[in-house]
């Protein structure tokens, strides 16, 4: 439904972004008694004091605390929007800050189109005229940007699946459709069971789609980034230099690091699992063998990979054959870094690009770079998410996320009407709003798109 | 030039079904009306299928009927067999449909009209319209004479320069045997209006006397008849029995051999025809794969041996109709009386129309019915309806009567009309009507009476038994959900029903919540008016009816409730008449350009546009908050 005007919205309030502190603002009728479902702060409702902040406990889905929040309670008209509003400081970090949102929805608020905080406010007579001057054009603007970047934004094999299933639910639509408006045809109406097997697939289609939405996984299990190359590059030296911190061993000795390091990272509001491994390359040393092999078994799940060149020297077999190795493995997304570009560099960038793989110079030793490689990170963590299954139709996004649970839960009302023996039009009450959901993604499917299926696939009329 | 003294509120052109409706609103309604028709013998001429009601339809004329309109009660007094479809379905898309005397029904109708109080009747054709100043103020017809009037609905049907086609002969009439309309289109083309053309087909009529019936499957009405009209209290006339047959692959044959002199599939035909209602000829070529169709005999009337080939609507030559039709089982020598033909005829796509069908270029002027790019009875006759209230409502000056598509099967329709582009004839589906549930044939009255009291259409006594109805059904349901039922009790009934048992005593409420559980099944058990096993008085069954309705569906009703308040805020946030969309920067283009078109009433009405994006729904909300 378009512009509904007094539900619920939340939506983060802050820009994504390295640490500090996140908000999460809801607003509408039920702004409290949705944040109290998943903030624990001990205290009822009904005495909660406007405009005081509040600690409290997060809780997920689960029963888990997963933070320590600071809550800030706004009752109508009192607030920015004049609605009740309620404003929830996380410890920043993109999961955290996804995750206070996705209960949020989960809790029965909706999530705000852009620009509707600062629409209700208008609304609602909060901000004056000359403000509101620019919200109409801004609304267009990022409507429109939104709409269609989220459009241009799914995915192939996540729009092919959506595709998909809205046309079946088309289908069956009409099918529905045409038992309630051509009964006295003579034509064959769709068997039940038929409707509950395609039904019940797609919507097991939407519980992996749903279950694919990568937020949860990168909170369970953070980034896996794995640091590679041939020993003596100076990978421990950028694990250390990363953390700001003295956690490997560094020496001259190629073949220092043997067994796996694994140290946890917050870059950008990304939890990463920064992995050091030992140098690969050919030996009979057994101990160092064994670490080679565990080096490679965590290239294998890696997320994104750092591959480090020793700048000052030319490249060498040994690298190649890592580069072959890396290239095996296409599921991940490989950053090269020249190292030790504090002495004379013989690897140039130019020697190491190729496709969509970024190079970054850096030294590890003098902590040049970093921040480089750090904005690198950033940048390819925006589109990891899409790439970690390979093969399988992802969900990236929270409003296709939303939508897509919604489509989920009028599939399991359409599924339960059926499985009841109830008439059509009771199960078209609920795949109607499955396809209407569907619609803010695919497009909008109207009742002539119902009508037009119907009459191209079956001889209708007396 | 002639003109008549006399000035009249309102002016009626067409005696059709929308024109009828028109004419008894407003002159019911206390205004001087005059109708003009071409032949007053053909008023209310049913000039397709003998029938009235049909899925969606029948909820067009209960609603028709709660609101104070003659076509339930037409019908109902010349109906010769009524059916209840989808009886198997929920309540909310049964639906009422009645084969009709043809003949009884345009006389009955004209007793209508010649019986009201306030209305004239003139056969005249009307050639051309009187505007002063953008104002409609009268017709002249045929003969030069000017008739001056306050308002003018046109309900000129498919007259406009209609076009028959039967094979590759064709002539212009208005209707088999009748003259079409020259000049009138063109009048109004000449004040800016956009005309367009559609087109619609009909079936040959056949001699009774040479079918074999017994060859054929017999269709009978029900056995316990309901009336359209909440006011008829009962069915007395016989019903009289239709009867299927099936086309064969001779059939097909016989039919793709006319194919070349066929005015549909050589070009000569221009205008769209209805999807829903396709020729013979279309399906067996669209659906190569069926080789067989449905053919219903349906009696044309008590005093006729005639019969209307239903399913066999064809503009094929005179031969292949005849051939063809004696291919079928039971017709081998099956003789037509009247050929079957197609007709293309101008209509106003009605984008160019107000939500009370006056027209947004000429003041005082209403469209209503088939030049509105509909069809159907039922939907001509709503909207002749809604255009003579309207009308007259305009006249006193006070403000319009609309229903939303949440009230009404009515709102769907006009709303649809208004807002969306008319590819084909417009006819009412269930499914358009994203508010089904709750705008159900049973509650029509409930949804509709108070607003025909209040026009003064539907007489007080009425209305107060229509409240009385209500005010029942709620008091019984409260009642109900205070009684419990003990499992001693409750427990043979269930069983009786294959339902499972209870162990404690349960609340009726629940147990009727239940599938296949009736009120009638706990008669006499329970101690409650709405228990007795003799109730037999029409206005107690409905009643008790709702009741049950009511209870068993409450949860979807609840959902359904939800999404109408939804959709009520935008339908309650009104644009100003004179918005200038020029002024908005924002919108996108495409959204300012069928903004300025079809000017909507409200931020509702933009939403379904298409074209019109939530964007653009967000952009113009907030510019009228703005002013
Ligand atoms: N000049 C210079 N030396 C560096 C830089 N980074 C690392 N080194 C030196 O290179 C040597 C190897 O560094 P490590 O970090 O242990 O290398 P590694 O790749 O972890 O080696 P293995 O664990 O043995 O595979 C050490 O002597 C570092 O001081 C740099 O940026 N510049
Ligand atoms: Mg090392």
């Amino acid at each position: 439904m378009v512009n509904e005007l007094d539900d619920t919205i939340a939506a983060i309030a802050t820009p994504p972004g390295r640490g500090g502190i996140a908000i999460i603002r809801l607003s509408g009728k039920e702004a409290i008694a949705v944040t109290v479902k998943f903030f624990n702060c001990g205290i009822k409702i009904e005495e909660i004091e406007p405009r005081r902040a509040v600690v409290g406990k997060v809780i997920d889905e689960d029963g888990f605390a997963i933070d320590e929040a600071i809550a800030i309670f706004f009752k109508s008209p009192g607030s920015y929007t004049k609605e009740d509003l309620v404003e929830i400081n996380t410890h920043g970090g993109i999961y955290l800050s996804q995750k206070v949102l996705e209960l949020a929805i989960k809790n029965g608020a909706r999530l705000a189109k852009p620009g509707e905080f600062t629409l209700r406010a208008f609304l609602n007579g909060r901000i004056d005229l000359s403000q509101a001057e620019a919200i109409a054009d801004l609304i267009q603007a990022r409507t429109d940007a939104s709409i269609r970047a989220s459009y241009v934004q799914l995915d192939g094999r996540l729009s092919k699946k959506i595709n998909e299933i809205s046309n079946l639910l088309l289908d069956y639509c009409s099918l529905l459709e045409i038992e309630l408006d051509f009964s006295e045809e003579n034509i064959e109406f769709v068997q039940r069971t038929d409707l509950i097997k395609k039904v019940d697939a797609a919507k097991q289609e939407l519980e992996k789609l749903v279950a694919t939405f990568q937020i949860g996984r990168i909170a369970r299990e953070g980034v896996k980034l794995v640091i590679t190359g041939k020993p003596n590059v100076g990978k421990s030296s950028l694990l250390n230099a990363l953390i700001m911190e003295e956690r490997a061993i560094v020496t001259e000795i190629p073949g220092t690091t043997r067994d796996a390091l694994e140290v946890q990272l917050d870059i950008h509001g990304f939890l990463f699992r920064i992995i050091d491994t030992a140098g690969i390359k050919k030996t009979e040393d057994k101990i160092e063998r064994e670490g080679i092999r565990r080096a490679k078994k965590h290239l294998e799940s890696a997320d994104v990979i750092l591959h480090v060149f020793d700048g000052s020297l030319p490249i060498e077999n040994d690298d190649k054959v890592i580069m072959d190795e890396i290239d095996k493995l296409d599921s991940a997304k490989v950053i090269r870094i020249i190292n030790k570009n504090d002495l004379a560099q013989q690897i140039e960038s130019k020697d190491l690009e190729q496709r969509d793989t970024p190079v970054v110079s850096i030294s590890a030793l003098q902590n040049r770079g970093i921040e480089i490689l750090d904005q690198e990170l950033h940048n390819l963590i925006l589109n990891v998410n899409e790439n970690i299954s390979g093969n399988e139709a992802i969900v990236t996004n929270v409003r296709h996320w939303e939508i897509l649970n919604r489509v989920k839960e009028n599939l399991t009302g359409a599924l339960r009407e059926a499985e009841q023996g109830a008439s059509s039009e009771f199960i078209s009450l609920y795949l109607r709003e499955a396809l209407d959901c569907l619609g803010q993604i695919t497009g909008k499917v109207t009742t002539d798109d119902i009508l037009n299926n119907i009459f191209s696939k079956f001889c209708i009329g007396k | 030039m002639m003109h008549t003294t006399d000035i009249y509120d309102v002016i009626i052109v067409g005696g059709g079904h929308a024109g009828c409706e028109a004419a008894l609103a407003s002159a019911r309604m206390g205004m001087k009306t005059i109708l003009f028709t071409m032949n007053i013998s053909t008023i209310a001429q049913m000039s397709c299928n003998p029938a009235i009601g049909g899925l969606a339809k029948g909820h067009l004329v209960r609603e028709l009927d709660a609101l104070g309109g003659e076509m339930a009660k037409a019908i109902d007094d010349e109906g010769i067999q009524f059916r209840m479809l989808n009886k198997s379905k929920g309540p909310a898309v049964w639906s009422l449909r009645a084969q009709a005397d043809r003949l009884g029904y345009s006389v009955r109708m004209r007793r209508a009209l010649e019986g009201q109080e306030n209305l004239e009747i003139k056969q005249a054709v009307v050639n051309s319209i009187i505007v002063e100043s953008g104002k409609c103020c009268g017709v002249k017809i045929f003969t030069g004479t000017e008739f001056f009037c306050r308002a003018v609905i046109l309900t000129a049907g498919t007259f406009l320069n209609g076009l028959i086609h039967i094979g590759m002969v064709s002539f212009p009439s208005g209707r088999a045997g009748e003259f079409a309309v020259a000049g009138l289109t063109e009048d109004l083309v000449k004040y800016g209006f956009e005309a367009l053309r559609l087109k619609t087909g009909t079936p040959p009529r056949i001699d009774g006397r040479s079918v074999n019936l017994d060859k054929m499957t017999v269709q009978h009405g029900d056995p316990d008849p309901v009336p359209f009209s909440f006011q008829t209290e009962k069915i007395v006339q016989d019903q009289m029995p239709c009867y299927l047959t099936m086309t064969n692959s001779k059939t097909h044959e016989i039919i793709n051999s006319g194919l070349d002199r066929s005015p549909l599939f050589t070009g000569k035909i221009v205008g769209i025809g209805p999807r829903y209602c396709p020729s013979i000829e279309t399906k067996v070529i669209q659906f190569p794969e069926k080789n067989s169709h449905q053919l219903f005999l349906e009696p044309e009337g008590r005093n006729t041996t005639e019969y209307y080939l239903n399913g066999f609507a064809t503009s094929l030559p005179e031969d292949i109709q005849a051939s063809a039709i004696q291919s079928v089982t039971g017709m081998e020598h099956a003789k037509i009386t009247r050929l079957g033909y197609a007709i293309e005829y101008d209509f106003f796509p009605p984008g160019q129309l107000l939500p009370t069908l006056e027209t947004k270029r000429i003041e005082n002027l209403f469209f209503a019915g088939q030049i509105n790019g509909t069809s159907g009875y039922e939907e001509a006759a709503v909207q002749g309806f809604m255009a003579g209230v309207n009308a007259v409502l305009k006249v006193r000056n006070e403000p319009p009567f609309i229903l939303h598509r949440s009230q009404a099967y009515i709102g769907v329709l006009i709303d649809d009309l208004i807002t969306k582009e008319i590819y084909e004839p417009y006819r009412m589906f269930t499914s358009l009507a994203e508010y089904r549930l709750l705008l159900r044939q049973d509650n029509a009255d409930l949804r509709l009476t108070e607003y025909g009291y209040k026009l003064g259409l539907v007489p007080e006594e009425y209305f107060f038994k229509v409240k009385l109805k209500r005010e029942s059904v709620h008091q019984y349901i409260d009642e109900l959900k205070k009684m419990r039922l003990s499992p001693d009790k409750a427990n043979p009934i269930l069983e009786r029903k294959s339902s499972a048992t209870i162990t404690e005593s349960e609340s009726i409420l629940q147990l009727l919540k239940r599938p296949n559980i009736s009120i009638q099944d706990f008669n006499g058990i329970i101690d409650h008016p709405i228990f007795s096993s003799n109730i037999e008085e029409k206005l107690k069954k409905e009643i008790r009816e709702q009741v049950e309705i009511e209870i068993k569906y409450e949860g979807y009703f609840q959902r359904q409730q939800e999404q109408v308040s939804r959709f009520e805020k935008l339908e309650n946030q009104f644009i100003p008449d004179k918005m200038n969309y020029d002024q908005i920067d924002s919108l996108s283009n495409e959204a300012r350009e069928k903004l300025k078109q079809i000017r909507p009433l409200s931020l509702g009405q933009a939403s379904r546009i298409a074209g019109v994006s939530p964007a653009d729904i967000a952009v113009l909300m907030v510019f009228l908050k703005r002013q």
